[in-house]
């Protein structure tokens, strides 16, 4: 093999595992709530997202969801897992808080928004350099119920310029209002 | 001896404007794990991405509305609302603050303070308090009430309305 080649190998390699060792406390989580019992999840690799979003030739009419579209080509990976606990043993906000301190102080995430209501709360955490945002994880209590989404990406600041904040404000309620339909 | 004293004065002040930061960051921080309310944190950090996401983009607006913000925290709750809104304002000596708009209604009250520094509006403190709802809110950063009310109205932000009453009353 020549010099030039075994060194590019081994240089993406160190990389690979930079990103690997970089998400440590995530996927720690991941694999506690997979040796649960309750667990339940999925994970989407990005080009299936691709393929889905060319399939269902997603965009191209709404402007809005075009774009979204867009910022969804970026991302790598999607990570669900969902576990509940018994409340009568577990605390689930105290456990929620210690995921949130242990993905932010091993892996260097920063909380950028924290919502709570009622028994129900959500932290979003992102790790991003040079305007790049390479990790979006959700983290969720919800009653007996926590759950996690990672959202590997390499999704730039620009991506996110054409997206307009009321609309998706309105998008969002409307959701809110559907889904208090369904209830 | 001069300067000693300039600097034992500023100390001085500057553990007052502390701890009166405190006692606001005290209050959200004792009733956010308080299941009777709701809390929203949005970092500074999540300010700054908004605003590089939309400079230059086709919302120059929200961008230079956004650019100066270093936080928001939205503490509130439909369940003994009048007993919070007491309570908010007992805990929180808001000596520092400028009384901007006051609104006494049959069912509710609103209070509107600003912290200043040299003219620039450095903190927002919204205090609603009814017999349903108790609301308290808090911008942090280098505030224009105008561009703050443009930015709740953007976002459809529940309390809007107060906030341009806040912008035309500054005027």
């Amino acid at each position: 093999m020549k010099p030039m080649r075994l060194l590019s190998i081994v240089l993406m390699m160190l990389v690979l595992n930079a990103n690997i060792f970089c998400q440590k406390s995530v996927n720690a989580i991941v694999d506690k709530f997979k040796e649960s019992e309750r667990y339940e999840g999925f994970e989407v690799p990005g080009y299936i997202l691709r393929w889905t979003l060319r399939l269902s030739k997603i965009g191209g009419k709404d402007r809005q969801i075009d774009n979204i579209a867009h910022i969804l080509k970026n991302v790598k990976s999607i990570t669900y897992a969902t576990t509940s606990y018994d409340q009568r043993k577990f605390n689930n906000k105290a456990i929620l808080s210690n995921l949130i301190k242990m993905v932010t102080e091993k892996d260097k995430f920063e909380e950028y928004i924290s919502y709570k209501e009622k028994k129900s709360t959500l932290s979003i955490l992102i790790k991003e350099s040079n305007d790049i945002v390479k990790n979006i994880v959700l983290l969720n209590a919800d009653g007996r119920e926590l759950s996690i989404i990672h959202i590997k990406a390499k999704i730039s600041l620009e991506d996110f310029k054409n997206l307009d904040l009321k609309d998706i404000n309105k998008s969002v309620k409307k959701v809110k209002i559907d889904s208090s339909d369904e209830e | 001896m001069k300067n000693i004293f300039s600097l034992t004065i500023a100390m001085l002040f500057s553990f007052g404007v502390f701890g009166q930061v405190d006692a606001i960051e005290k209050f959200f921080t004792d009733y956010s794990n308080n299941e009777e309310f709701s809390v929203v944190y949005v970092s500074p950090k999540m300010f700054q991405m908004v605003s590089k996401a939309t400079s230059g983009a086709n919302d120059p607006e929200l961008a230079a509305i956004v650019k100066d913000l270093k936080g928001l925290r939205i503490l509130s709750t439909e369940k003994n609302a009048t007993k919070y809104y007491k309570d908010a304002n007992a805990r929180l000596n808001l000596k520092g603050y400028e009384e901007l708009v006051t609104v006494k209604e049959k069912n509710q009250n609103v209070r509107f303070v600003t912290k200043e520094a040299n003219g620039v509006i450095s903190e927002l403190l919204l205090l609603v308090g009814g017999a349903d709802q108790f609301t308290m809110m808090s911008f942090v950063g280098n505030i224009d009430l105008d561009k703050i009310a443009k930015l709740s109205k953007k976002l459809d932000i529940e309390g809007a309305e107060h906030l341009d009453k806040a912008a035309k009353n500054k005027k």
